[in-house]
């Protein structure tokens, strides 16, 4: 090339002629090199001297002239030596089998053939393969610049192609004449392929790795020489087919499924296979299809039949949940929650009807709960849990072997709220163990139960007296941590409450109980309650609550003061008073409490309290008035209690046993009772007083005067009122004397309080609760919807029904008629108007 | 220098250049014999690698002949590939003058490079040392025969297009880089030498033509120094090559660029030479 010689003399020989006589000579090396090639004798090639020889000729700028001589040479030699062997492999015998699918070839036959076809495929293609790997490495320069600046097909792209355009796409020729369809290898190829990988779905045993090689060559051809990714033949030809044939192998197996099975077997089976064709796609297909098969598979097997399955008596979706099949629910869950659509219900059928029948079960199981309720006699069933009523109930009639109303009906609220927390408790737990905590589910089964607890007319009394029974007793002896999940257990279902303001309005009776009666257990319990429930829902909810606390501290305070006061004016009186008294404030404590409850009476005309008492209320009076002056201080008798030191005197003409001596006892009675036997005091020995003799002087209310004379009359623990007649009830026409013969072995003796504030309401009493409630409710939406009028001066009535649920969600889900006419009475009472011309549109007047 | 943790894959590499410890496999070109190591040549270059893994003859045997090559050329690309660089220099005395009267110090030019400079010499200063101790075989004892086998009338600037045609047709994208820069360096202080017209003849041979950026240079230092048609060996030398199409179309477009209105020349080729001259003479 580059000439030593000592000067340098330009090159007179055109240099056309030399390049074209160089062509020749080199090309003459290339095509025995590519003979060798094929013929498998490159061992003794010299790589350098081929490369030597391509890289001239395109030096030479022939490189057009190389790629044409190289395809032709290609195309030639595969005309001559490699057909032949291809079509020897096509047997008519194989095209029957794989095309047609004629009866009578058992598997291992056509597994047999089919290995066959293949593997004479296959070892065509490795030595195509491999020789044109090695051509494509002599010829690299010409790749690297001519086939590149020309945009051509790389020179290996090129004679790879001649693998697919004269093979797999060639017809079948003789072998294949009888068909009336123009089938080519190709078909044949897929068609052994899709039979080998159904043989092996069936549990036949095949050569997954000539599969997969044959898999891999369809993987390295494509649809032109242009080589696009997505051009691959394995894509665009067989993959395809195999979805096809993999969706029809499915929706057979699917069906039969359905009918041979149950739906246990089903989700197991679908899970294997969902893991088999991920597998196989590792193995025996491709990665490319890993995904789509997923899906086919999902689509048949899972997502085609869902319903069907789901419905199976005994061993669908009800049953897995009634009897905590967690293992075929996890199965379950991950099959729906993988397919398109993922955990979103409204794109993928599976999550809705998960979430449905989860939702429906739920509530069905909520509403068995309030059948079994009813359906339950809990005078008999709760007589165990009874005891412990005993105390709490004061009593009244202890030593009766049924129950008490009140008492049955709090038995009935904590199983109640047993069986419901227990089902919230089956459901959490196959969320967690089963849904893989997941939030749509959670959120649809809350719902669920929010809408069954609601739908149960007494749940918000329910949950209250759950509270109160173990506020009152539930928590003694129990650990901190136990007594956390008690509290916890209440908030759930107080979370589940729409109407809360019922439940506000039972929890304020119940806590004015404890506290009035000293029946709490634990104060920090109770605040620990209602610091919970002020996180829950707010301050305004919590408000009266803590009003209570706060006057029941400040009352304590109170009579410490007064005690102290009374100590330092050194009045030293025999028949002193000790007064402990409670300062509630009006709005804070619920109103029967108070005295003024709605049922008629409305007075709250004071009693005659006996004249000693009367003085010790005028002195504390005037106490309480030297700080706060201004106030008004009502008592309340019947919320109150007193202890009274009653003295019995001998009774003559009994020598012997207790009677026989005087006795003294401390009695612990309510208000009005003591008022009442305070009468007796004065009375002769022998004189009686009727009931309206008693009335008249104690000016006590006639219920609460009945309850009163009931405690110290009837039970026998506390009887130191004489009856007559002595019946179990009292009659406004009995008359009562002091029972001089009156004994107890004990000295403190509490007469039972039968209290108006009864823990369960009977049908009345709710009925008379809600009556008051939607009063107040009544205010309550219409301080809303001025409110809201008057931040928004306009708005139409559904914008306005609408903004004012939003506003009171968190207390309770008010009644839309209800909002209709407090609207209408707010239109009355001129805070609203309509706007002129649309009826619809209501302002705000100022 | 200093002994930096990262000098080592340096260091090491240099001492496995020097003395072609662990060699396994050999370069042999005009009677030369390389002992090199497939996992510092085969990675930087497609034809080694395929030489090397490939089923053909050189893979059995371990022994790669570039029989078409300049052997000085080959020598510089196997120092390439260890060193990053290559010199044609022995010692401190050029066994040949690159050319002329100018040294190897203007071989690089800048102030940057010269430091490089004589750390390569250091280098070439221990190559010699070792070549007491070291066995016949070792690297830069053949590198020695072949730079001392220099022929006389090749000049640096004809070797680094020797070099770039020869990394071009082994596919070793940054030495053909480097073999351009040193070229272009070079040929802006060589332009008048004889060697310029040796190194012409090279460039215009030994690529592809759709190889530039060697053509291009070679172009514009005709360009910038238009004298050089003048004299008659340049212009028979111009004659049969490409080189003539060339020129012209850069003369062209200097043309354009510098005068706004302009009568397109139509010319053919000797008449556009000689009008080009005429251009060219004022400036």
């Amino acid at each position: 090339m580059n000439s030593r010689a000592g000067k340098i003399r330009p090159v007179r020989r055109p240099i056309a002629n030399k390049d074209a006589d160089e062509f020749e000579p080199c090309w003459g090396q290339l095509r025995d090199a590519l003979t060798d090639i094929h013929l498998q004798n490159a061992g003794k090639l010299s790589f350098e001297m081929l490369y030597r020889a391509s890289y001239k000729i395109v030096l030479r700028k022939k490189g057009g002239l190389l790629y044409e001589r190289v395809k032709t040479f290609e195309e030639e030699w595969f005309r001559d030596h490699i057909m032949p062997r291809i079509t020897e492999l096509i047997t008519k015998n194989l095209v029957t089998v794989a095309l047609i699918q004629a009866p009578g070839t058992s598997a291992h036959e056509r597994r047999e053939m089919g290995e066959k076809f293949l593997r004479g495929v296959m070892g065509a293609w490795n030595d195509h393969n491999m020789s044109m790997n090695m051509i494509a490495d002599i010829l690299m320069y010409l790749d690297r610049t001519y086939t590149a600046e020309t945009k051509m097909p790389s020179i290996f792209a090129a004679t790879i192609g001649l693998f697919r355009d004269n093979i797999l796409r060639n017809t079948l020729g003789a072998a294949a004449e009888d068909l009336n369809h123009d089938f080519v290898m190709f078909d044949i190829l897929n068609a052994v392929m899709l039979d080998m990988i159904d043989l092996e779905r069936e549990g036949d045993i095949i050569d997954r790795h000539l599969l997969r090689k044959v898999v891999s060559m369809l993987e390295d051809l494509y649809e032109t020489d242009d080589e696009l990714e997505s051009q691959k033949l394995y894509l665009t030809v067989f993959e395809p087919r195999y979805l096809h044939a993999s969706r029809l192998f499915y929706r057979k197996e699917c069906e039969k499924l359905l009918r041979d099975a149950d739906a246990s077997t089903w989700l197991r089976h679908a899970q294997r296979r969902l893991a088999e064709e991920r597998d196989r796609c590792g193995t025996t297909v491709s990665y490319l299809t890993t995904e789509k098969i997923t899906r086919v598979v999902e689509q048949e097997l899972v997502m085609a039949k869902l319903e069907e399955f789901l419905a199976m008596e005994g061993s669908g979706l009800r049953t897995m949940i009634d009897n905590n099949r967690v293992e075929d629910l996890s199965i379950l869950y991950t099959l729906i929650s993988s397919v398109a659509g993922g955990t979103n219900t409204g794109a993928n059928p599976g999550m809705a009807t998960l979430k449905s029948t989860l939702q429906s079960r739920v509530m069905d199981l909520g509403l068995e709960i309030e059948q079994t309720l009813k359906d339950t006699d809990f005078s008999v069933v709760a007589g165990a849990a009874a005891e412990g009523d005993e105390a709490a109930e004061g009593g009244d009639k202890a030593k009766t072997p049924t129950l008490s109303a009140a008492a049955q009906q709090t038995a009935a609220a904590i199983k109640w709220v047993d069986d419901v927390l227990k089902l919230k408790d089956k459901f959490d737990n196959l969320w967690v163990s089963c849904f893989n905590k997941d939030l749509v589910l959670q959120s649809a089964v809350t719902k669920s139960f929010s809408d069954f607890i609601n739908l149960f007319h007494r749940s918000s009394e329910y949950v209250s007296l759950f509270i109160d029974d173990n506020l009152k007793r539930g928590i003694k002896g129990k650990t901190e941590a136990e007594v956390d999940a008690v509290l916890d257990k209440a908030i759930v279902l107080l979370r589940y409450l729409t109407d809360r303001d019922m439940f506000e309005r039972y929890y304020q009776k119940h806590l004015a109980r404890r506290l009035l009666h000293g029946k709490s257990e634990s104060q920090d319990v109770e605040k620990e309650m209602i610091s919970r429930m002020k996180q829950e829902m707010g301050n305004h909810f919590t408000t009266k609550f803590e009003g209570m606390f706060k006057d029941m501290e400040l009352s304590r305070d109170l009579s410490h003061n007064y005690r102290s006061h009374i100590n330092n004016l050194g009045e030293v009186d025999a028949a002193q008073t000790e007064l402990g008294i409670n300062v509630l404030t009006t709005n804070n404590w619920p109103p029967e409490v108070m005295g003024r409850g709605a049922s008629g009476e409305g007075t709250r005309a004071d009693c005659n309290y006996p004249p000693a008492i009367k003085r010790l209320q005028d002195s504390f009076f005037k106490f309480y008035l030297k700080d706060r002056s201004g106030r008004v201080l009502t008592w309340v008798g019947s919320a109150g209690s007193a202890d009274i030191k009653c003295v019995f005197p001998k009774v003559p003409g009994k020598d012997t046993g207790p009677l026989s001596k005087e006795r003294r006892y401390e009695l612990n009675i309510s208000t009005y009772g003591m008022v009442v036997l305070m009468l007796f005091n004065d009375l002769a020995e022998g004189e009686s007083l009727d009931f309206g003799e008693i009335q008249t002087r104690t000016n006590i209310p006639a219920p609460d005067l009945v309850r009163t004379l009931a405690s110290i009359s009837i039970a026998p623990k506390a009887r130191v009122l004489l009856k007559e007649p002595a019946t179990k009830t009292v009659k406004p026409a009995d008359r009562f004397s002091f029972n001089a013969q009156f004994y107890s072995r004990n000295i403190r003796i509490k007469a039972p309080t039968i209290s108006n504030i009864s823990k369960v309401e009977g049908d009345d009493e709710r009925k008379e609760t809600e009556k008051k409630n939607d009063q107040t409710r009544a205010h309550v939406v219409d301080a809303a919807i001025v409110r809201i009028m008057k931040q928004r001066k306009q708005l139409s009535h559904t914008q306005l029904t609408s903004e004012v649920i939003t506003q009171l969600a968190n207390r309770f889900k008010p009644d839309i008629t209800m909002i209709k006419k407090r609207i209408e009475d707010l239109l009355a009472r001129e805070y609203l108007e309509r706007v002129e011309g649309d009826s619809s549109m209501y302002r705000y007047l100022a | 220098m200093e002994d930096q943790p990262r000098d080592e894959i340096n260091d090491t590499v240099r001492q496995l250049f020097r003395t072609s410890a662990y060699s396994d496999f050999r370069i042999t070109c005009g009677g030369y014999e390389f002992n090199v190591h497939k996992a510092v040549i085969c990675p930087r270059s497609q034809f080694f690698a395929k030489a090397c893994d490939g089923p053909f003859k050189e893979a059995s045997t371990g022994v790669v002949a570039l029989d078409g090559d300049d052997p000085l050329a080959v020598a510089m690309m196997v120092q390439y590939f260890y060193l990053l660089n290559y010199t044609a220099v022995v010692d401190n005395s050029p066994l040949q003058p690159f050319c002329g009267s100018s040294s190897q110090h203007t071989d690089d030019g800048e102030r940057v490079i010269t430091r490089g400079a004589k750390r390569r010499r250091t280098e070439v200063t221990t190559i010699a040392e070792s070549t007491a101790t070291a066995e016949s075989k070792a690297f830069s004892d053949v590198m020695r025969t072949v730079l001392l086998a220099w022929p006389k009338e090749m000049g640096s600037l004809t070797l680094h297009a020797k070099v770039y045609s020869l990394a071009e047709k082994y596919d070793i994208p940054r030495l053909k880089k480097l073999s351009l820069l040193r070229f272009e360096r070079r040929a802006r202080s060589d332009w008048m030498k004889h060697n310029f017209l040796q190194a012409v003849q090279e460039v215009y041979t030994s690529t592809v033509d759709t190889d530039r950026p060697m053509r291009d240079i070679v172009v514009k230092v005709i360009s910038e120094h238009p004298s050089l048609l003048d004299k008659e060996e340049v212009q028979e030398q111009i004659k049969n090559l490409d080189l003539c199409f060339d020129l012209m179309m850069g003369f062209r477009k200097a043309l354009t660029a510098r005068t706004v209105e302009q009568t397109p020349p139509t010319c053919t080729c000797t008449n556009c030479r000689t009008d080009r001259a005429a251009q060219k003479r004022p400036r």
